[in-house]
């Protein structure tokens, strides 16, 4: 269990100090899929950061399973917002999503087995040997993600993943995480500007406020799995959530965070 | 990254006979006013510089001199490079390295070798170390900075990416640090590689030390001004080879650099 009490993180000090979260307390229970939703701004990516580790917080904790995360903890693996970035420039596409199995799998053909079989799970199963420079913008965010999946973490976090894909390469990757979720049990964080996708993805959406950010509700989504894109869609309770959602970030993205984080309603916190 | 040059015959044809055409006219000029006399005797027609290299080409002293000249560089090259990327990397990642030298650094860096070859001379002779060790501090200088910025100029996307999938410190330096480095080193390495052989020849003549720079100056004392400007070209050609050798290899080793990407569909 993934677990954030009271989290503040201020950037720089004095004068042009940036408070970009300024409470934000959620847990992730063991194969829960958590949406994060938020404006532009709202410090999700800051919070990714905190949870894996890479930034210190500037208040409050971060515990993995009972334990302080004081680094990026090895049961975790990240999809960058900034894909092409995060994808080195100086390897080929399976050498970037073999890089982080190295110290997983002692055996060369067990590492090309898992790249082989994530660069299939994206659809690009014949893009190995190119460079992520020659692909374009969304099968590089793939690879990402082939990368994220080829570690086989306990928790995944995913930072706007689907940014830069078409609709239905966007429709088919949403049923890929679903589907390796449902597969191996793997603990899902999803940070995402899109309502619809949070609600059809999640167990439960955190709607956060706009900078500082607190949570504004966390929004428990009672949709029957497996999810479809058509029949999960079209149900009214979809409907209703996801208006339910819309409304809490319009209400909240024009209007400056409350001083105190408001009351937590929906399923909360079990665990 | 620079526009890709039309590739059409007649462009590639005029990129390879402009150059040429410059050089020749220049040559013409120079021939022209020797002929003419407008220039001093110290100046001797091009046409005899060329039949000096012409009967000198297979002079085994020339190229003894050549090849001690290449060896002074090649020695003091490879130490600069060494010297220089090992401070250079130290001091960009370990601030406690960059704020002990950073100061002698500073201090020491515009000194112009030259300098220290009276006292070398003192302590060594004119022998093939001095030229070494002065053109290896010569060398560390660019190696040092051009490291340096390298170093800090990593992506902290990449460092972060390294440091979520637990890459170990020895994997990040050679997975990440390094690659993302060289293209700073490499340009370096090729600037380095030039003030080490310009060095070199400097403290050869100056020093008098076995090799083209001794040469030169024991041409020019005897007023043998043929084979002196012989021996100029060929320090010339020598930069120029080296220069396009450096360059071929970086083509090679930094394919996936923005600067020598060729995307082929
Ligand atoms: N390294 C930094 N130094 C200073 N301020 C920062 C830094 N990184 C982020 N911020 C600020 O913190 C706030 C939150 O940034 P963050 O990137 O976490 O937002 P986000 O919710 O991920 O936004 P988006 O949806 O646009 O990705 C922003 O106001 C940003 O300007
Ligand atoms: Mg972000």
């Amino acid at each position: 269990m993934l677990s954030v009490t009271h989290l503040r993180k201020t950037y720089g000090s004095g004068g042009q100090a940036v408070e970009a979260i300024r409470d934000l307390t959620l847990t992730v229970g063991k194969g829960e899929f958590v949406c994060i939703v938020g404006p532009s701004g709202a410090g999700k990516t800051t919070l990714l950061k905190c949870l894996c580790g890479l930034l210190a917080p500037s208040d409050g904790t971060v515990t993995l399973d009972g334990e302080p995360v004081t680094g990026p903890p090895k049961a975790m693996a990240s999809v960058f917002q900034d894909y092409s970035r995060s994808l080195m420039p100086w390897f080929s596409v399976e050498r970037n999503v073999g890089l982080p199995l190295r110290n997983k799998h002692r055996s060369a053909a067990d590492r090309a087995k898992r790249i082989e079989g994530a660069l299939a799970a994206v659809g690009l199963e014949s893009f190995g040997s190119r460079y992520p420079w020659e692909l374009s913008g969304g099968m590089q965010q793939r690879v990402a993600i082939a990368r994220g999946l080829a570690y086989e973490p306990e928790i995944l976090l995913l930072d706007e993943p689907f940014a830069s894909v078409d609709a239905q390469t966007r429709a088919d990757l949403e049923d890929l995480i679903l589907r390796v979720r449902e597969a191996t049990g793997v603990t899902m964080l999803l940070v995402t500007h899109d309502i619809d996708e949070a609600v059809y993805l999640a167990d439960r959406v955190v709607v956060m406020s706009a900078r500082p950010s607190v949570v504004v509700e966390t929004v428990a989504v009672d949709l029957p799995r497996p999810r479809d894109q058509v029949a999960t869609k079209s149900l009214a309770r979809f409907a209703e959530l996801r208006a339910h959602v819309l409304r809490l970030i319009r209400n909240t993205a024009d209007q400056p965070a409350p001083a105190a984080p408001a009351a937590v309603t929906g399923a909360a916190h079990e665990d | 990254m620079t526009p890709p040059r039309l590739a059409s015959p007649l462009t590639s044809v005029l990129n390879f006979l402009l150059p040429v055409l410059t050089t020749a006219a220049l040559l013409a000029i120079w021939e022209g006013l020797s002929a003419s006399g407008a220039l001093p005797a110290e100046i001797p027609p091009v046409s005899d510089v060329g039949a000096w290299l012409g009967d000198n080409a297979g002079a085994g002293d020339l190229w003894t001199a050549v090849g001690q000249t290449l060896g002074h560089w090649a020695v003091a090259l490879l130490a600069g490079v060494v010297i220089g990327t090992a401070v250079g990397g130290a001091m960009a990642a370990i601030p406690v390295v960059n704020e002990l030298l950073v100061g002698v650094v500073e201090f020491l860096r515009p000194i112009p070798v030259v300098v220290y070859l009276p006292i070398m001379l003192l302590m060594l002779g004119a022998t093939s170390e001095v030229v070494v060790w002065l053109a290896a501090v010569a060398a560390v200088w660019p190696m040092l900075s051009q490291t340096f910025y390298g170093v800090r100029d990593v992506d902290p996307v990449s460092r972060d990416t390294a440091r979520v999938f637990g890459l170990t410190t020895a994997q990040r330096l050679v997975w990440v640090t390094a690659p993302s480095v060289l293209p700073y080193v490499s340009t370096g390495v090729r600037i380095a590689s030039t003030i080490t052989l310009l060095v070199a020849i400097a403290m050869e003549l100056i020093g008098a030390v076995p090799g083209l720079g001794a040469t030169l100056g024991t041409y020019a004392a005897n007023g043998v001004y043929d084979a002196m400007y012989g021996v100029i070209v060929l320090t010339g050609l020598l930069g120029v080879v080296l220069n396009a050798a450096f360059e071929r290899i970086e083509r090679r080793a930094l394919r996936w650099h923005a600067s020598h990407r060729t995307r082929n569909a």
